[in-house]
């Protein structure tokens, strides 16, 4: 499967680049982090410009998050998002949820392009359905993809040989640490609920 | 009820941590294991990047794939061999055979 896409990166070049960070912002399973690393070892080599390589996979991802982000805004999420609200087995989770969008939303867009990138396409659809700022989601959101661009570009153009293993250990340690940070918040989350159960409700 | 929905997804949450970091250590020990020109050349690869990561000079990569005046080097093994309508794993063949006979560094 690995081989069969960078087969296609070798013979289309950018516009594979593009769809792949395109589609990963939808959440479909795209090792897009291989492919972009592909694009750098081919540039390194001479087969592709470095520039195009980064701007086509940019282009991609952005085009992917600011879709997500006004398709939850502007059809029907935020009314989805309000009706969750008022049901009240949801209501403090959702409320929760949207404070912390409100306070640390930029950090929020901006860590999950690249560092917990497996969250991108659902923190695009929170922050479009509780109608986070569009700019302010929308510069997080470059400053971010750069980032991972620039990452795994720069990773692909220096290991030029040894992608498929640096990718293999970096979708790992990625993994690991999306799943570590659910696991602090989420013993956060617990802990704090410990502390208000013993004070007798009024 | 909430509380032990959030207790399940701790224990996932962590479990799942548990899982990648252990893959990600065993994977990166596999990446240090592997010198880089001991990696088997795939169809995938275009000529510059095989000469680029075996250090392969350029006139005997030319000796093996021929290129004509009218094909481009900025393609894979797999769609040169294609056009020529030969099975690609005849360069694969000579160029690993290429690899072995050098003197190892």
């Amino acid at each position: 499967m690995t081989d069969l896409l960078l087969l296609w990166v070798s013979d289309y070049g950018l516009v594979v680049i593009t769809l792949a960070t395109l589609l990963s912002c939808f959440a479909l399973p795209m090792p897009s982090s291989l492919m972009m690393m592909a694009g750098g070892a081919f540039a390194a080599a001479g087969d592709l410009v470095l520039w195009q390589v980064c701007l086509a996979a940019f282009t991609g991802a952005v085009t992917g998050d600011q879709t997500g982000y006004l398709l939850a805004r502007h059809y029907g999420g935020d009314r989805l998002w309000t009706r969750l609200r008022r049901r009240r087995a949801s209501a403090r989770l959702l409320a929760q949820a949207e404070t912390l969008l409100a306070r640390r939303g930029g950090w929020a867009v901006y860590l999950t392009r690249w560092l917990f990138s497996p969250l991108g396409p659902y923190v695009n659809l929170i922050a479009g359905a509780t109608r986070m700022p569009w700019r302010r989601f929308l510069l997080a959101d470059l400053a971010g993809e750069a980032t991972w661009v620039a990452v795994y570009v720069t990773l692909g153009y220096v290991f030029g040989t040894q992608i498929e293993e640096v990718a293999d250990t970096l979708g790992n340690v990625i993994g690991a640490l999306t799943a570590g940070m659910m696991t602090v918040l989420l013993g956060r989350a617990l802990w704090r609920q410990r502390g208000t159960r013993r004070t007798p409700r009024p | 009820m909430r509380r032990k929905v959030m207790l399940a997804g701790f224990a996932i949450a962590a479990l799942l941590t548990a899982f990648f970091a252990v893959r990600a250590i065993l994977f990166a020990l596999f990446w240090m294991d592997t010198p880089p020109q001991t990696h088997p050349i795939e169809p995938w690869m275009t000529p510059r990047y095989i000469a680029r990561t075996y250090d392969i000079p350029r006139d005997q990569m030319l000796g093996i794939l021929g290129l004509a005046s009218d094909e481009t080097p900025r393609q894979p093994l797999d769609s040169l061999a294609r056009n020529r309508g030969v099975p690609v794993q005849i360069y694969i063949d000579q160029i690993e055979a290429l690899l072995e006979a050098r003197p190892r560094q």
